[in-house]
């Protein structure tokens, strides 16, 4: 095996240990505590798909409302229906994950400070409806008998066996939720957290996936509730109401969202406090319960003050950080154009463009073409309108007048499909995703070259294809010279080497067309020298590169045709001789 | 008609409290991006101090709230790196305070049953103890993610909830209304505490909406709200900021509380619910745009009352039900921009 990579195995060596320790107390412990340990492994469940959801960006105030429905719909259909406990188990699952499919598509759209309002909501109005469909569920006093579950031959009607069920779930979620994460789709995920344009730009249905994440977070809590009816063998709505939401996600941050075994690390840290707090401070000191809860209360504000990242930020020093080893020399991927469709002239077309916001025009009447294996620079003054025609040229912007022709035809209508078309581009503002590391990112932009799933990248069933990925990306991240950097986070990178990073992640999609929007700026001059070196080897390669650039000595260094744009108008165009001799555009840069 | 009349009065009433709770949110969101979990507390400690000032008790509140500004007093001078002039500029700052809160505490106390001076002292205490939490639980980690903050904002919560119950006990304490009995507006009798809470709430938001508008300091605020880095390169001293909309927050969540207190009588666990609500109305209206809140407050108080009276097992279920198809309404109309933190 060429690549070694470290994290994987530790979150299974982790996964393992969490099961062993977990199985040991679950052979050992008193009946009371036994109970608090199938408790810890509950929330640590529900709270990792939190972590989950939280890692793609979005956030849920109410999940505890999903837990509810798994455990009311297993509980209901085992004792009420004579389901087998299993499949009454995974309908209950598959309940919470249908409810979470529902709500998820039809609050997906919501923006900003809406998403998790709207979740608030969820989390108080199911509780609400639990009590009051009161003739299947029980009202506010719930109802118990619940048959013991029993998988085949297996019986878990025993509450110890019951717990080492639980806590083996737990090691199987987290550790395939840590697995994950250093994976095709566990980049993805982080993707939508740092930009969801980005994110499109590098080929990922952004909806679709957040869709996904949405729903697998309340199918694992779906599980958890599942779990909780049948170890308790009694439900009623206030374990999952709105202090439950809030407890699930003191679980998650006080733990550390950064990794899932944040969720366990914090379900412990809650249950802990409040044993130590009922023990100490109730039986040792007499004190009455308020106090206990101002205590947890400051020490939940005081842990999350110095550490903002949980517990797990504490530790997470002796975590070993993801490496992706460097493959030999020879083994190294060759990255050259994706196939040409075609024999067009133009690759890209503008023809006609215009676009107003509101009453202000910014681009009228605007054309041009990049064709195949041609350097095109676009200049102007600042407010020419640049950024807007590369924004229209990568569908990012939609024009008000005008059309966008790739290889003849007009652009396709999701963002995602742009680079299978063989388009690449970077942002003038530049978006990394700044926890993963460098080499990680560039990686994302071989995202659809890839085709494993979410399981697999849990399971681990991925290997071949991150080997050829990362082959890819040591490759690209050795054309821009910054191999020295792969496993540094993206967030500690200069500017000069962000931009070269977001080069060397838009090469790895081996694009036809390549768009530039300032990459020099910010740049060291011998950083731009390495970027002159870069375009023209570029051109050898065969790809054709429309630059947005300030910077003259560069652009007129290396493109083969100028356009220069001044106030949203075409002013002139052709080789930067022409350009640089032409009055126009000298009156426009220097003023009349 | 008469009960839908009568209905509609008290959906208003409660909508004025709401409303006043969500504007409290509006502010400390939008200053510090801080979704405040704990804001429903400060109606409770307001409402609290209020009865215990009434019944000629010295309010328990007090103390704690000039101990820690005494001991705030402490930590800015034996900070090196203030000026000496700087020093002083507090030292007298906070001296003024300490005593201004301690004098209005004690003038309530002597002059038992005088209900403006009671509302005064319980309202400037609670108010205090706005910029003393900011100072604790949001100023430390200044870069912290908001939900990490939501988080510790769950911790002052408990903290402020169970410190509640250690100073008041968990007795509920009923206030008197501002003046016994009321008037028939129409088919209609309306308290008038109902009326007071109504006219009060509306002098406190248009209030703050002069305040907001039309003074430098609160100019200054709404330069915070749009971009921090901004204002902050514009001379405005961000912490100082957040500090204020934690002050004003608890000033008007108090004020709201002593107008609920008649309603409800005064108890620890009052302040989480009407928190709730002040989220849903501040939700329905958007919770950076005052005016609008107000139609949502009124709303949510106005379905309030009328699921109670038709399915009373369902209101909450009815409520917050509602929220949603009217943030997709919102969010499709005018969706939230994100201001640069």
């Amino acid at each position: 095996m060429k690549h070694s990579i470290s994290n994987k195995p530790a979150a299974l060596l982790a996964a393992c240990g969490v099961f062993l320790v977990a199985a040991m107390l679950a052979g050992v412990l008193p009946p009371y505590y036994l109970t608090l340990l199938v408790t810890v492994g509950i929330t640590a469940l529900a709270s990792s798909g939190l972590t989950f959801l939280l890692s793609s960006g979005q956030v849920s105030l109410g999940h505890a409302a999903y837990m509810g429905i798994g455990a009311y719909g297993s509980a209901i259909l085992a004792r009420d229906h004579g389901f087998p406990t299993p499949l009454a188990l995974c309908a209950g699952i598959a309940a919470a994950a249908f409810a979470a499919l529902v709500v998820g598509s039809v609050t997906r759209g919501l923006k900003g400070h809406f998403l998790p309002l709207a979740t608030l909501a969820i989390g108080i109005a199911t509780p609400t409806a639990l009590i009051g469909a009161s003739s299947v569920t029980g009202g506010a006093s719930g109802f118990g008998q619940i048959p013991a579950l029993a998988i085949g031959p297996l019986d878990l009607s025993s509450e110890r066996s019951l717990a080492i069920l639980v806590w083996a779930l737990v090691a199987v979620v987290v550790g395939g939720l840590a697995r994950f994460q250093s994976s095709r789709m566990g980049r993805a995920v982080s993707a939508l957290n740092a930009s969801d344009e980005m994110a499109q730009v590098v080929g990922i249905d952004t909806p679709r996936l957040k869709l996904w994440v949405f729903v697998i977070a309340g199918a694992l809590a779906g599980l958890a509730g599942g779990l909780y009816a049948f170890y308790f063998k009694f439900v009623s709505p206030s374990p999952f109401s709105l202090p439950a939401s809030i407890n699930l996600l003191i679980a998650c941050i006080l733990g550390g969202a950064a990794s899932p075994f944040g969720a366990v690390l914090g379900a412990i840290a809650v249950m802990g406090i409040e044993i130590f707090l009922q023990d100490f401070l109730a039986r040792k000191l007499g004190l009455p319960g308020h106090v206990e809860m101002v205590v947890f209360g400051a020490i939940l504000i005081g842990v999350l003050l110095r550490w903002p990242g949980g517990i797990w930020s504490a530790l997470v020093r002796f975590w070993p950080t993801f490496t992706a080893l460097k493959p030999d020399a020879g083994a190294c991927a060759e990255l050259t154009p994706s196939a040409t469709v075609g024999d067009k002239p133009h690759l890209l077309q503008l023809s006609g463009i215009g676009k107003s916001f509101g009453g202000l025009q910014a681009l009228a009447d605007v054309s041009f073409s990049v064709g195949a294996r041609e350097i095109v620079g676009l200049i102007g003054p600042n407010g020419a309108g640049k950024s807007t025609t590369f924004d229209i040229a990568t569908g990012l912007t939609q024009p008000t007048a005008g059309q966008v022709l790739l290889d003849g035809l007009a652009l396709p209508a999701k963002l995602s499909k742009l680079v299978e078309l063989g388009v690449a581009r970077t942002f003038q503002h530049v978006k990394l995703v700044p926890n993963l590391s460098v080499i990680e990112n560039v990686a994302l932009g071989a995202y659809k070259q890839g085709a494993s799933g979410i399981f697999a990248g849990m399971a681990g069933l991925d290997r071949d294809e991150e080997a050829a990925t990362f082959s890819l990306a040591w490759r690209a991240l050795g054309i821009v010279e910054l191999e020295a950097l792969a496993g540094v986070p993206a967030s500690l990178l200069t500017m000069g080497q962000a931009r070269l990073v977001e080069v060397a992640r838009a090469i790895v999609s081996r694009p036809r067309l390549l768009l530039l929007d300032e990459p020099a700026a910010g740049l060291r001059t011998g950083e731009k020298l390495k970027l002159v070196g870069l375009l023209h080897r570029l051109r050898r390669s065969g790809t054709a590169v429309l630059i947005v650039e300030h910077d003259m000595d560069l652009v007129m260094n290396c493109v083969d045709r100028l356009i220069v744009l001044n106030r949203g108008r075409d002013l002139s165009r052709g080789t930067p001789d022409e350009v640089r001799a032409d009055p126009q555009v000298i009156a426009a840069y220097l003023g009349t | 008609m008469e009960t839908v009349l009568f209905l509609l009065a008290d959906g208003i009433t409660s909508g004025a409290v709401y409303g006043l709770v969500a504007l409290s949110l509006i502010i400390v969101y939008t200053v510090t991006r801080v979704v405040n979990i704990a804001q429903g507390e400060y109606v409770m400690l307001g409402a609290l101090s209020f009865a215990s000032a009434l019944q000629g008790v010295f309010p328990p509140l007090c103390m704690p709230v000039v101990g820690a500004l005494a001991a705030f007093v402490v930590v800015d001078l034996l900070n090196r790196h203030t000026s000496r002039a700087e020093k002083i500029r507090l030292l007298t700052m906070r001296a003024a305070w300490i005593v201004g809160v301690l004098a209005m505490n004690y003038a309530a106390y002597r002059s038992t049953g005088s209900y403006w001076l009671a509302a005064l002292a319980s309202v400037a205490t609670t108010a205090s103890l706005g910029p003393i939490v900011h100072r604790v639980s949001v100023e430390p980690a200044p870069n912290a993610s908001q939900i990490v903050l939501l988080i510790v904002s769950v911790g002052v919560y408990m903290v402020l909830h169970g410190t509640a119950a250690m100073l008041w006990g968990t007795e509920p304490r009923s206030v008197p209304p501002v003046a016994d009995g009321g008037v028939a507006i129409g088919p209609v009798f309306v308290t008038y505490q109902s009326l007071c809470i109504c006219l009060l709430s509306l002098t406190a938001m248009v209030a703050l909406y002069l305040f907001s508008e039309r003074t430098l300091v609160g100019q200054a605020l709404q330069a915070v709200a749009i971009n921090r880095v901004g204002a902050q390169l514009c001379g405005i001293p961000v912490r100082w900021a957040g500090r204020l909309s934690f002050a004003v927050g608890a000033a008007f969540s108090a004020f709201s509380g002593l107008l609920l207190a008649p309603l409800v009588t005064a108890n620890y666990e009052m302040g989480f619910v009407v928190g709730l609500k002040g989220f849903v109305g501040a939700a329905l209206g958007g919770i950076v745009a005052y005016p609008t809140a107000l139609i949502g407050v009124g709303l949510v108080g106005t379905i309030e009352s009328f699921a109670a009276f038709h399915a009373s097992a369902l209101r909450d279920l009815i409520v917050f039900l509602l929220v949603i198809p009217i943030l997709l309404w919102r969010n499709a109309v005018k969706p939230p921009q994100d201001h640069g933190h």
